[in-house]
């Protein structure tokens, strides 16, 4: 108790010291805990939307697929696979897709795009395709030769809502499939390629031009958990045929993972050189606090104040430094990390840049909105880190002053 | 009475002697800082000039010649009919390195059991090797397209995609410039990763010549140039859009094709200068304690200055003599030290092969080679300088409110 009492009295001894190193302390925890929840929100949010668009969380396919995919690598019996999904609890939603490519020309245009085929109203709770519309309509169960197609690849061909076109492809017996189609909808999910690239049409209609009752390429799943979704994925992967395998978006998608890893060491790596900084002019200001008492140390030691007092002393007054620092800054950061995730920070209010540029070049979904994400566990662990900084900042100076003997210290000028 | 500069320093190198410490801990703080900014600096600059290079070497050029409507429509009727007229201006520019000619057709490539869109793109493979470098982008084949111009160069994400390799045969469908849809087979001769998204996702490259026969016309879609020095883009720009008089061409610079480039550039800039502001303001502050307490529990002795004769500013010259000697001694060692590791990763680069799909993403290579500028070392001087000026300043106003000669008789 007395030692804390000393430690305390030594802070207000030295209020303007003190404050500095508090406002230091408390900016860096408050700026290291918002900087990751925000690099965390915004990646985390290319990855969602990267998933959400089109490609799901889950994915059935023919085990071959990857490697070669032909038909001759399909899923063939899709009723038999929809049946054991069926029991399976922890998957919410699921939808059937068949993908491959077709020629699509207008009178004056011809060019090649993905003609995927979609069960309208599933595919509609799975992927964001039917929000993404901008005009004319999205698809249903009873259309036939109606076509849902990116911006882009319509700015192409020169197509509008109600526009004719034709389409020739590869049916699933290899024979040639074609017909007219007519333009139903126009929709932009922000994934340029994507929209420069994919059609779709309802897949019963689909099925009986291309000969794949019953067969599809892809069945997408939804699981009730994204948390889950590894576990799910064995759950899965034990209830379907062994031809048949189940892929996680973190296989699906593990190079945009990777890039966004490797964006987040570049954060942590300027982090550092910040905190570097930061963290030796904490530790100059503990070095002077502790140097410019010398001589009081040393007499406290001549009375009989063991070295493991002072120590502690020393460490109680480092302690309730950090202590406060970390909580005002880690509530600040907290707090500001939990604010701009119920509000995204808006580009346009940043700067001029052009949100659309850059996701266009980095093939990547164009999110106008830069989101944080509030994770307590994260953040207490954040803080820890950051009270473990602060208690390190004292401890060359306590070295230091343990090599005086009493009768030094109380001589040191 | 002490006016010799060599005394004062004298005086400062005891002082310093006496704190070594105090002194040790500022110095080492700068000199970290500085590694840890000009590595920062020289790194970030470096992904962003690859990312630029490899985007304008094998796509646009530093300025790019096109048919008005082609960007906008790219149909391939929209050619450079007559591209001699513009090449023989070009021929006469001394500011141009190389230029190059180049067709470019969106259609669809098909192998035996899958189809994909495609961006056929024909080169001249001599003029490519020394124009976009790209023979050293090969990960696998010949950079060659046969005798017979048979063979085609694929990016390596779209190789993986359609499952092809080297020596399989894939099946191109485009249009004609007559809107005519016309088909060719072409065998895999090479594969790249040029880390330009255009060619590795979705560019099979093929002779220009093939091409220009398959689809009907006899001009180019692009003439791509590269200058010597980037930053003359815009003057040369200039001349050449009033040289050029056909309506029909335009001619764009790298910054209006990439205009996320060009801005991701000029960020990466503010982001370096606020980086390097945000630190010397920090380090300020260290040095400023250190100071103040120097100064302060001096106060006696420089009352014992000033009282045998000593001017005040003398006194200010020799704690400003103190705090420079400390930074910049921090300054030059972390300049050395940051300098040697800039060089070596400017000479070796930083190989992250690792994660080489994920740099992809961003259009990087995976072998980083840092920049090194003059500007990071003459802006952190006088960050360094004005942070030592500024954290020297306060302490010595407060020293001068003390009255020092004042002090003497207080504590005594």
């Amino acid at each position: 108790m007395i030692l804390l009492k000393m430690a305390m009295r030594q802070l207000l001894s030295y209020k303007k010291r003190s404050f500095v190193t508090l406002l230091l302390s408390t900016f860096s925890t408050a700026i290291f805990i918002f900087l990751n929840a925000l690099s965390d929100g915004s990646h985390n949010q290319i990855i969602r939307s990267s998933i959400e668009v089109y490609p799901g969380y889950m994915q059935i396919t023919n085990r071959k697929f990857s490697d070669e995919p032909n038909f001759e690598n399909l899923i063939f019996d899709v009723q038999r696979v929809k049946k054991s999904l069926k029991n399976i609890k922890e998957i919410e939603k699921y939808t059937v897709r068949f993908e491959t490519f077709a020629l699509y020309s207008t009178n004056e245009h011809s060019i090649g795009g993905m003609f995927n085929a979609i069960e309208p109203e599933s595919e509609a709770q799975i992927s964001r395709l039917k929000n993404s519309l901008v005009s004319g309509e999205y698809l249903n169960a009873e259309d036939t030769n109606a076509l849902y197609i990116g911006v882009e690849l319509a700015k192409r061909l020169n197509l509008k809502v109600g526009d004719n076109l034709s389409f020739i492809s590869s049916a699933a017996d290899y024979s040639f499939a074609a017909d007219n189609l007519i333009v139903k909808g126009l929709f932009k999910t922000k994934l340029y390629e994507f929209d420069n690239s994919a059609a779709f049409v309802n897949k019963s209609y689909f099925d009986t031009l291309m000969q794949s009752e019953n067969i599809a390429t892809h069945i997408v799943l939804m699981p009730r958990d994204i948390k889950e979704v590894d576990a799910l994925t064995q759950i899965v992967q034990q209830a379907i045929d062994k031809d048949l395998e189940v892929q996680s978006y973190k296989t699906l998608l593990e190079d945009l993972i990777l890039a966004m890893e490797v964006d987040e060491i570049f954060g942590y790596i300027t982090l550092a050189i910040f905190f570097i900084v930061i963290f030796f002019v904490i530790a100059i200001f503990a070095y002077l606090s502790v140097y410019s008492r010398i001589r009081q140390i040393g007499v406290l030691r001549a009375i009989g104040t063991s070295t493991k007092q002072i120590v502690a002393m020393l460490l109680i007054e480092a302690s309730i430094l950090g202590f406060i620092s970390v909580a005002i800054g880690g509530a600040g950061g907290a707090y500001t990390s939990h604010y701009y995730e119920k509000n995204p920070i808006e580009f346009s209010s940043l700067s001029d840049v052009n949100v659309e540029e850059y996701a266009k070049q980095y093939n990547m979904v164009a999110d106008a909105t830069l989101p944080a994400e509030y994770n307590p566990q994260k953040i207490a662990i954040e803080m820890l880190i950051m009270f473990v900084l602060n208690l390190l900042t004292v401890i060359y100076p306590i070295l230091m002053i343990n090599k005086f003997t009493p009768t030094e210290a109380i001589r040191y000028v | 009475m002490f006016s010799s500069t060599k005394l004062h320093f004298k005086m400062a190198l005891l002082q310093i002697k006496r704190r070594k410490r105090r002194a040790v801990l500022i110095a080492l703080m700068i000199s970290l800082s500085l590694v840890g900014l000009l590595f920062m600096e020289g790194m970030y600059d470096g992904m962003m000039v690859q990312i630029t290079q490899n985007s304008i070497k094998t796509g646009s050029g530093t300025l790019s010649v096109e048919h008005k409507n082609f960007r906008s429509d790219n149909n391939i009727k929209y050619n450079i009919q007559n591209p001699d007229n513009i090449t023989k201006l070009l021929d006469h520019k001394e500011e141009i390195s190389s230029y190059v000619l180049r067709i470019s057709q969106r259609g669809l490539i098909a192998t035996a059991g899958y189809s994909k869109g495609v961006n056929v793109i024909g080169v001249d493979l001599t003029k490519e090797e020394e124009h976009a470098d790209l023979k050293n982008f090969l990960t696998k084949g010949e950079y060659t397209f046969d005798k017979r111009s048979r063979g085609a160069i694929i990016g390596y994400r779209l190789a993986r995609k359609l499952k092809v390799d080297v020596g399989k045969k894939v099946i191109i469908t485009m249009q004609d410039n007559t809107n005519e849809v016309v088909s060719a087979a072409f065998k895999i001769r090479a594969i790249i990763k040029t880390n330009n998204m255009n060619i590795d996702e979705y560019g099979l490259l093929v002779d220009m010549k093939r091409l220009q026969a398959l689809t009907g016309i006899n001009g180019v879609t692009q003439i791509s140039i590269l200058l010597h020095k980037r930053n003359l883009d815009a003057s040369v720009l200039h001349e050449l859009r009033s040289e050029i008089l056909d309506e029909q061409i335009v001619i764009y610079s790298y910054k209006e094709l990439y205009p996320s480039l060009h801005e991701s550039e000029m960020m990466m800039q503010t982001y370096n200068k606020i980086s390097t502001i945000f630190i010397f303001v920090v380090a300020s502050l260290g040095i400023f304690g250190v100071v103040m307490v120097s100064v302060l529990e001096r106060v006696r002795e420089f009352g014992i200055m000033m009282a045998i004769g000593t001017e005040f500013k003398e006194i200010v010259r020799l704690v400003m003599y103190e705090s420079l000697l400390i930074t910049m001694s921090g300054y030059i060692i972390g300049a050395l030290l940051g300098g040697s590791l800039l060089w070596y990763f400017k000479e070796y680069g930083l190989n992250l092969s690792g994660f080489s799909d994920a740099f992809a993403i961003f259009g990087m290579d995976s072998n980083i080679y840092a920049v090194m500028k003059e500007e990071y070392f003459t802006n952190s001087f006088i960050s360094v300088l004005l942070a030592t000026l500024v954290a020297t300043l306060i302490p010595l106003i407060t020293l001068k409110r003390r009255n020092p000669i004042k002090s003497i008789n207080e504590q005594t």
